[in-house]
């Protein structure tokens, strides 16, 4: 009996490693253009913070990641996240946080002749707006998506 | 740094003028001893190694692939405790806006190369790193190296060796959708010398936590990011000098309004050390220890991630009021019909602020009307945002023009005053 119970205990144990797995691969960010970063228990997204500050036309999500990196996500009235930011001492992952954007933001960061000598990143089209800068332990960034700022937002109202 | 296809164009037209440059300045980098310091005074290291604003190490194509103002400087590196296994590197760019120095796998010899030892984790398994910048980046094995300049030596310092073949492809996380900058083309350059107030290019944030892109453990083939002491992280070389290891200032001569083919200046190591490196009535601009930025205010607007950088190549800032250029020429950068005189003032958080005055040009103009020339003080661009995060006015290479510009490392006493901080 006991040793059965003993067996029972290792898919147990597997199952707690699996649920973990699970909730560290659920949507952990906004994707630019979808719904914004999911609210998680604390132990899920440990040394994250998140706030929420509700704006007339939109509202606004703010979370320091691990790293110490500030991202804030603007979300728009349909639950959709029409701009992201960031300020802090790493670059975020921007292939999670860019979502399907980000293969345009790949194709003009690696158009330029990009050296080591710096300069912010500016892209422009009429579907993607993204302006990266900064360099080592303070860089910077937003993405924004001009067709689907809510109705009376201008980029100037991000803030 | 790249303005885009007419830089290149200009580029290629430098190509002769260039060769003369690298000549001068070494070349393509010689085997051999580091070069013996000249005489000096007893017990002073010679300090001052000469650097140059030209258009680049010659890439694959045959052109040169730096740009405009990239400050570059020759560096020697060997296998640590010898004097014969070693290599000085030309073109090496000199960047206060990080720490540690990346040299391409392909400036090495392959037997230096080889015979640099690997910096390993906690679970003897060598080191890689990715080294993200705003748009490129970075990946490469991490190697302790002796590295010589001017008659300073940083001893068995970890420096990452880019392009090492030896290591597994690039992780996804460390590209982050930026372009590899691992051959003399992409990189504009041989090597980078990152001499900031940084100690080490990430310090107590990577030691605490594996971070995302930053160090890499890829046993069996597989990396993941890994904690790193701060011991074994890619470090400052001047940190790490017998001597004149609190700061260093990098010089530059005042251009023209049109700019200039080249310039020379010179990188003294050392913030008061010596009879050639004291403070003089130099602005003192304490920095914020963690993010190393100080505020500028301009326009009625406070940026308080500012910094001055040699590693940018222009002077970049929000201003909705100038005209962004138009074409393709010089794509991001500022266009007004005529130059511009503007003043932003700096403060550090315990105060010691200044006012600086600088130019924007027409910098298509510019460019158009000074074919093969590399230096120029007014070229500027935008760092627009308009989201409510707090951005920073980047004081890149223009702004060391007629100037000699300190940086005091992070916990070093630099004449008198404690480092982080910069001066002008």
């Amino acid at each position: 009996m006991k040793q059965h119970l003993h067996r029972r205990l290792v898919p147990l144990g597997l199952l707690v490693l699996l649920g973990l797995l699970l909730a560290a691969s659920l949507p952990a960010y906004a994707v630019l253009g979808a719904a914004p970063t999911l609210l998680q228990p604390s132990a899920a997204r440990s040394k994250s913070t998140l706030a929420v500050v509700p704006r007339a036309q939109f509202s606004v999500q703010e979370q320091q990641l691990a790293s110490g990196t500030v991202v804030r996500e603007f979300v728009a009235p349909d639950n959709k996240v029409f701009a992201v930011a960031w300020q802090g001492p790493f670059m975020p992952d921007l292939q999670a946080w860019l979502g399907s954007y980000f293969p345009d933001y790949a194709t003009a960061a690696a158009a330029r002749r990009s050296h080591a000598g710096r300069r912010p990143l500016a892209l422009q089209k009429s579907e993607l707006v993204v302006h990266a800068g900064g360099r080592m332990r303070a860089f910077h960034g937003e993405a924004y998506l001009p067709a689907q700022l809510p109705p009376g937002v201008t980029p100037a109202d991000i803030r | 740094m790249k303005c885009g296809p007419a830089l290149r164009a200009l580029a290629c037209a430098l190509a002769a003028a260039s060769f003369a440059l690298l000549t001068a300045c070494g070349g393509g980098g010689s085997d051999g001893a580091p070069p013996a310091a000249p005489s000096t005074a007893p017990g002073a290291a010679q300090n001052v190694q000469p650097l140059v604003v030209d258009a680049g190490p010659i890439g694959a194509s045959g052109s040169p692939t730096g740009g405009v103002n990239t400050a570059y400087i020759s560096v020697t590196v060997c296998q640590p405790g010898s004097t014969a296994q070693c290599r000085t590197v030309d073109h090496v760019e000199v960047d206060t806006g990080s720490s540690g120095l990346r040299l391409l796998a392909s400036a090495l010899p392959p037997a230096l190369a080889l015979a640099l030892p690997a910096v390993n984790d906690a679970n003897a398994n060598p080191l890689a790193e990715c080294a993200q910048f705003v748009i490129g980046y970075t990946w490469g094995s991490v190697k302790q190296a002796d590295i010589h300049i001017a008659g300073e030596t940083a001893a068995a310092v970890p420096v990452q060796v880019i392009g090492d073949s030896a290591l597994p492809a690039t992780p996804a996380s460390c590209s982050n959708g930026l372009a590899p900058q691992a051959t003399v083309d992409a990189l504009g350059a041989n090597g980078v010398l990152g001499i900031s107030v940084f100690k080490q290019d990430c310090g107590q944030a990577c030691a605490a936590q594996a971070i995302v892109g930053t160090y890499y453990s890829c046993p069996g083939g597989a990396c993941q990011p890994t904690a790193v002491g701060v011991s074994y992280q890619v470090a400052n070389p001047v940190a790490a000098f017998a001597a004149d290891n609190n700061g260093s200032i990098l010089a530059l001569p005042a251009i023209g309004a049109s700019g200039a083919a080249s310039a020379s200046g010179s990188l003294v190591f050392g913030i008061g050390t010596q009879s050639n490196n004291g403070l003089g009535a130099a602005h003192v601009l304490t920095l914020d220890a963690a993010s190393g930025t100080f505020t500028t205010a301009f326009n009625g607007q406070s940026y308080p991630y500012s910094y001055i950088d040699s590693g940018s190549n222009g002077l970049f800032f929000p201003d909705p009021g100038i005209a962004q250029c138009s074409s393709a020429v010089a794509p991001g950068f500022y266009c007004p019909a005529s130059t511009l005189s503007l003043s932003a003032a700096n403060t550090g958080p315990s105060g010691g602020g200044s006012t600086v005055a600088f130019s924007v040009a027409n910098a298509e103009a510019l460019l158009d009307a000074n074919p093969g020339f590399t230096a120029f003080d007014d070229l500027a661009g935008t760092s627009d945002a308009s989201t409510g995060l707090l951005y920073g006015f980047a004081w890149g290479l223009p702004f060391f023009y007629g100037r000699a510009v300190y940086t005091a490392i992070e916990g070093m006493l630099a004449a008198g005053t404690q480092g982080p901080y910069v001066a002008y």
